[in-house]
């Protein structure tokens, strides 16, 4: 077995003008392809990290939102608790003790006092957990951080993040088939320089073929990225 | 004879530099545009981390606001509050029941002015506890953010990651661009196949070469 030389194996024949034009239009198309599929890729992974980062924002904010909002409702709890309880202290206090006429007078009148208490405490509760509209020198990310109130808001945020993952998922499809597509671009032009060296012949007219063919479906992989 | 080769090694020469040309261009443009990309992909992430210390500090105000500050409103408005109806009841009552009810009052009064001095929701004053509203928590919690550092107050995610998807915008554009490249490529192997076209061929060529560098200034000036 000895080593062979392409040139040897396929000895260069004189190009005619149909083969020269084929050759050259399929140079061309090859570097406007791999210009349009740089774009396509560049595009493509550009749109899928923008999605990736707007659905780390969303996660960002669905944690802000959810870990702003508890202290208020905490806090609203809390304080109903301390009114009603402070209520039903108040009730249970003459019950435990005698029929003694000062202590239970006491007793009722401080009852008597801590259930009016309650009850304006309650109210009180109700106006310090009320938010009013965004105080003007507050900034709005903050003011919207603690009225996160319940599961459906949440699930709106959980929702966009999703979509953008989705989009990032789709995006970063089409790059990925855009960056196979470059790849048999590239050996589209590897075949063309050897049909070059070859010159017109079986040999010549099969690498224009096999270029061409790797050029489709370099396109069709592409292409495949928007289905 | 010599100068039809002459004439002929003229015509390769510009079909060369036709392609040189364009290799250069889209080589340049291509350089440029991973750069200005590359910033870009830098501007979003500093976006990412500016949001993520934005908010934590946001949590922590929120915090302040509704675990220290708001608690000790209310159990300030609580004392006051009783103390009011301790009074109340001191009055309708006779003897040393209205005696006692009295210095019950004034122990919940002295401990609604103890409490007090030390929230800066009502500010030493009682009875400022016991007509509170959400407004005025929203103004602490005006007052508290107002208290970040002037790095923290200087963060702006929002546009930082608008600038970078502009950067990102002009990167993908500029790659576009390259595209005027390919179209020169395209003409300039054709000028070689076609020898009687060269000249016409070649010049579009070229035309080609300096719409896509004007394109590219065009993107990177706007």
């Amino acid at each position: 077995m000895q080593e062979m030389e392409i040139e040897a194996a396929a000895p260069s024949s004189r190009m005619g003008r149909r083969f020269r034009v084929a050759l050259a239009l399929l140079v061309g198309v090859v570097a406007i392809s791999a210009a349009a599929l740089a774009w396509l890729e560049t595009n493509s992974g550009r749109q899928e990290e923008s999605a990736f980062v707007n659905a780390s924002r969303n996660a960002t904010d669905a944690f802000v939102k959810i870990a702003a909002s508890q202290p208020r409702l905490y806090f609203q709890l809390a304080a109903i608790r301390e009114s009603t309880l402070l209520d039903a202290q108040a009730t249970a206090r003459p019950v435990e003790l005698g029929n003694d006429p000062l202590p239970f007078q006491l007793s009722l009148s401080v009852s008597s006092a801590d259930n009016e208490a309650s009850r304006r405490l309650l109210g009180l509760t109700e106006a310090m957990s009320t938010l009013p509209d965004l105080p003007a020198d507050l900034d709005t990310r903050a003011s919207e951080a603690i009225r996160l109130e319940g599961q459906e808001e949440a699930d709106q945020i959980y929702a966009a993040q999703a979509a953008a993952l989705e989009n990032a998922a789709q995006h970063g499809t089409r790059q990925e088939r855009a960056m196979f597509a470059l790849g048999l671009v590239a050996i589209s032009a590897s075949i063309l320089g050897i049909a070059g060296l070859t010159g017109e012949g079986r040999a010549g007219r099969a690498l224009l073929g096999t270029a061409g063919a790797s050029i489709v479906v370099a396109w069709l992989s592409a292409g495949s990225g928007f289905a | 004879m010599v100068d039809a080769q002459d004439e002929s090694d003229q015509r390769d020469l510009r079909v060369v530099l036709l392609l040189g040309c364009a290799a250069a261009l889209a080589a340049v443009v291509g350089a440029y545009a991973a750069i200005v990309g590359d910033r870009g992909s830098d501007r979003w992430h500093q976006a990412i981390r500016e949001d993520i210390r934005h908010g934590a500090r946001i949590v922590s105000d929120a915090r302040q606001l509704y675990q220290e500050d708001a608690p000790v409103g209310h159990r300030v408005a609580e004392y006051e509050l009783r103390a009011n109806a301790l009074e109340g009841e001191a009055k309708d009552a006779a003897g040393a029941a209205a005696a006692i009810l009295e210095a019950e009052a004034e122990a919940q009064r002295n401990t609604a002015e103890v409490l007090s001095s030390s929230s800066p929701l009502v500010e030493g004053d009682p009875k400022h506890a016991i007509s509170l509203t959400g407004a005025d928590l929203m103004d602490r919690f005006t007052e508290i953010r107002s208290e970040v550092s002037p790095e923290l107050a200087a963060l702006a995610p929002d546009e930082v990651e608008a600038k970078g998807s502009d950067e990102q915008r002009e990167s993908s554009l500029l790659v576009a661009t390259t595209l005027a490249s390919g179209i020169a490529f395209l003409l300039g192997a054709l000028a070689e196949a076609l020898p009687r076209s060269r000249r016409r061929l070649t010049n579009a060529g070229l035309v080609a070469v300096g719409a896509g560098a004007v394109l590219a200034g065009l993107v990177v000036s706007i």
